[in-house]
């Protein structure tokens, strides 16, 4: 099932919540590991580090869901309607940011120490993207994409390079 | 109509997917993704010999490589795709 005939299948009373909560799951551990395998390059490249990584990010989506889970088990009339599809949406979105997340790992696993966010092709950006946008600053200090108002809205990504002050690589092979 | 019911008890550990769940999210991948870009989570490193993937991969540069034209992918490409990808099978 699909996330839209996920939700139509809570309403109409097919499934439990547990059964939901579980395809749930289901659905963002097969989104994150798309975004990692995305991330590094493909299957070959993963190290158990990386699943590591993506298992500790999990676990915080997993989290958030069972306290959506525990909302509309506690009040099904507040939730059983468009609002249950409009808040599962956002996990949808939960996984462009850990794509962006774990390219932006991998990153600074490759030596590059600064970045650069930049403004997806929307007119939808926040205050929160448009501050932070256009400039060169350390590696990993910027807001996360997804950390906006916005949440990913913006399809906002984020770009790396390694500065002219490291060390570790030479001229040339900076990109 | 079923019953409600509860949430599910936290999880403690999540193990990492086996190659069973990467095989069915490699499928997944390929059967909808733009076509373009199937076989972009099977790509070889951009050192192999005699690769035969669609895709190569600078580990270095973080970039993928078309194999046949040499053409390097931007990220923003990648992203698109995987929008689309995840568009096409959350039902969007």
């Amino acid at each position: 099932m699909n996330l839209a005939e996920l939700a139509t299948a809570l309403k109409e009373g097919r499934i439990s919540i547990g059964e939901w909560e579980s395809a749930m799951r289901d659905y963002l551990r097969s989104q994150f590991t798309a975004a990692m395998e995305l991330s590094k390059g493909g299957r070959n490249f993963i190290t158990q580090s990386d699943w590591g990584y993506m298992g500790s990010a999990l676990k915080k989506q997993y989290a958030f869901l069972g306290g959506f889970a525990k909302d509309i088990a506690n009040n099904p009339t507040a939730w059983l309607n468009g609002r249950l599809d409009a808040r599962m949406g956002l996990y949808k979105e939960s996984a462009y940011a850990a794509l962006e997340d774990f390219r932006r790992r991998e990153a600074e696993a490759q030596g590059y120490d600064e970045e650069m966010r930049l403004l997806g092709a929307t007119d939808k950006h926040c205050d929160d993207c448009l501050a932070v946008e256009g400039r060169w600053e350390p590696i990993g200090t910027l807001p996360a994409i997804g950390d906006s108002v916005c949440i990913t809205n913006c399809k906002c990504e984020f770009k790396y390079r390694r500065s002219a002050n490291n060390m570790l690589f030479a001229p040339g092979l900076n990109p | 109509m079923k019953p409600l019911g509860k949430s599910l008890p936290p999880v403690k550990e999540i193990a990492p997917p086996s190659q069973q769940e990467q095989d069915a999210v490699i499928a997944s991948w390929n059967a909808n993704c733009p076509l373009f870009y199937v076989g972009l989570m099977e790509a070889d490193s951009i050192d192999s010999k005699n690769s035969k993937a669609r895709f190569l991969y600078d580990k270095l540069n973080l970039r993928y490589v078309h194999r046949k034209t040499g053409r390097v992918l931007t990220q923003h490409e990648v992203n698109r795709a995987f929008i689309v990808w995840t568009n096409k099978v959350s039902g969007k």
